[in-house]
């Protein structure tokens, strides 16, 4: 697991992490396993381009979720005429999505302030303290009153909040709210 | 899945660890060897990681609030950054208990922002026609007082004898002489923001070439590239006015708490602003750098002079791209990074510089 790998990872396919789930909840009947989908799309483009890069990553990422969803079909016997019918076009689909249905980089940042207004109040100002005004973790401990550790949990916590808030639920808002304030393991998808 | 959400808050532990102080070597195996164990924690590592860098471009929005208190809920919608966005994204946003994000003024939401006004005072320069503030100077300290100066990128606290305070920015020079009848500084480069004493008996006056600026008891800032000069107010009076003292044109600029004046050698233009948007341009007193919809070859200078490693821009279209944000005056490395993320730019970076180009078509499809 070289360093660069992780680093190609991060920038050639991650970079569209948003752009696939944005797809799967558009194509996947049940939005609840959408996030267990993506991740399982990308371990399989993980495992796949640690043995051999792709040359076109997003295409070959797009591709893989499609190929994991007609699995989960032909195995699960699931059956759907409005998930066959979109299955059957994902192939134009794929390669029309790319420059059309990308947001703007306004866009991004606007489902990201979406997001972070749905954190709980104290993972906001966190993280807030972090990215905006660049604190580190020791200094936001001392403004905060707490101990490191204790920042380290929480930003933890925060971290993970933002993930739901930001990557899982791209189009709906509010609910993330509902998530356990105190954290814990209780993250559960709504 | 419990599997993956278990996997997920580990990874997020290790990510969290992984910044924090005391990050050792041993930690640094023992990640590698969880990353190594299995496809689905490195997967869940570097998403976490991608989302995190992701959160840096919250920086672009943090324009306007440093220093006051977070944004609340709903506030950040309302900067001036999403201007542009199309009605749908806002239109699904737009409850009628946010109706706030609905006014113009980004900042704070309490008060709208007036349209700067500006009131240029014409100042003759001809030879004949010397603009002067008849001082209660009577002669100029040359060779007197102490100098302190700043190094690119310092920034320091200069506290005088009177109880007066000075704030050095990057690149800054000063000289000091307290006398029994004036409190005199020349600002021979750079930038200082002053914390004056009341002391009636004894004006302070600030030197910036040839301009002259007097207060009684005030805060303001000066700020001097070469011959042009910027003074901003952000509390009690100060005149602007020339380094001369004859003049049968005794015409100063009065400038009130909100004023930001720019001196040239053509004369001093005065802007009224908000008290908070003047406040922003000392931004730079606590380290940061803010910019509203600034073309980014003005950004890219401020950057420069805070920095030896100094962004070039290559292209003219490049250079007039607007950015918005609130970034820390040191870390060039984060600026261009949104660059890169939200622009079609193309970062390049060397030892000493950081050159931004233009993202050509080709490139351009693939992101």
């Amino acid at each position: 697991m070289t360093e660069s790998f992780h680093e190609w990872f991060l920038r050639e396919i991650l970079v569209h992490e948003r752009a696939l789930a944005r797809f799967l909840m558009h194509v996947w009947p049940d939005r609840s396993e959408v996030h267990d989908l993506l991740q399982e799309t990308l371990v399989r483009v993980y495992e796949a381009a640690a043995v051999n890069r792709p040359t076109a990553p997003r295409g070959f990422l797009f591709a893989t979720a499609r190929h994991l969803m007609a699995d989960r079909v032909r195995r699960e016997r699931i059956v759907s005429i409005e998930l066959k019918g979109d299955l059957e076009s994902l192939n134009v689909l794929i390669d029309e999505i790319s420059p059309e249905r990308r947001l703007t980089a306004r866009e991004e940042i606007w489902h990201l302030a979406e997001a972070f207004d749905a954190l709980t109040p104290e993972y906001r100002e966190l993280i807030w303290m972090m990215k905006v005004e660049e604190l580190s973790q020791q200094e936001a401990a001392q403004r905060l009153g707490v101990t490191p550790k204790a920042i380290e949990r929480r930003l933890a916590r925060g971290i993970r909040q933002l993930q739901q808030a930001f990557c899982s639920r791209p189009r709906t808002s509010q609910s993330s709210k509902t998530v356990a304030e105190d954290g814990g393991s209780g993250y559960g998808q709504s | 899945m419990d599997n993956l959400e278990q996997t997920n808050d580990l990874a997020a532990q290790w990510l969290v660890r992984r910044t924090s102080a005391r990050w050792s070597e041993e930690d640094e195996s023992t990640l590698n060897a969880w990353l190594a164990a299995s496809p689905h924690n490195a997967v869940a590592f570097l998403r976490l990681q991608a989302l995190w860098r992701e959160a840096d471009k919250l920086k672009v929005l943090g324009a306007g609030f440093k220093g006051q208190p977070m944004p609340r809920v709903g506030e950040l919608k309302s900067s001036p950054f999403f201007k542009h966005l199309t009605r749908r994204l806002r239109r699904r946003e737009m409850t009628p208990a946010s109706g706030r994000a609905a006014t113009q003024d980004g900042e704070h939401g309490s008060h709208r922002r007036p349209r700067p006004r500006y009131l240029v005072i014409a100042w003759g320069v001809a030879a004949s026609v010397v603009v002067a503030l008849t001082a209660e100077i009577g002669f100029q300290v040359f060779n007197r007082g102490n100098i302190y100066s700043t190094p690119v990128g310092g920034l320091s606290a200069v506290p005088l004898a009177d109880g007066s305070k000075i704030t050095l920015n990057t690149d800054s020079q000063i000289r000091v002489a307290l006398t029994d009848t004036e409190r005199q500084v020349d600002l021979n480069r750079g930038e200082a923001f002053f914390e004056v004493a009341p002391d009636n008996s004894r004006p302070f006056v600030v030197y910036a070439g040839e301009k002259r600026i007097a207060v009684l008891g005030t805060k303001f800032s000066v700020r001097r590239d070469r011959d042009a000069v910027e003074v901003v107010v952000t509390e009690g009076k100060v005149a602007v006015g020339s380094r001369a003292r004859h003049s049968d044109f005794p015409r100063t600029a009065e400038l009130t708490p909100g004023n930001v004046a720019h001196a040239a050698a053509a004369g001093v233009n005065v802007e009224t602003r908000s008290l908070s948007q003047a406040e922003e341009l000392l931004s730079w007193r606590s380290g940061y750098l803010v910019f509203h919809e600034t073309p980014l070859s003005e950004a890219a200078a401020e950057f420069n002079r805070y920095n030896l490693r100094k962004i070039v821009i290559d292209d003219p279209n490049v250079a007039t791209l607007h950015v918005s944000g609130n970034f820390r005056a040191d870390n060039v490395q984060a600026f261009a990074q949104l660059l890169q993320d939200g622009f079609p730019v193309m970062v390049s970076r060397s030892e000493d510089r950081v050159v931004l180009a233009p993202l050509r078509e080709k490139n351009l499809s693939e992101r």
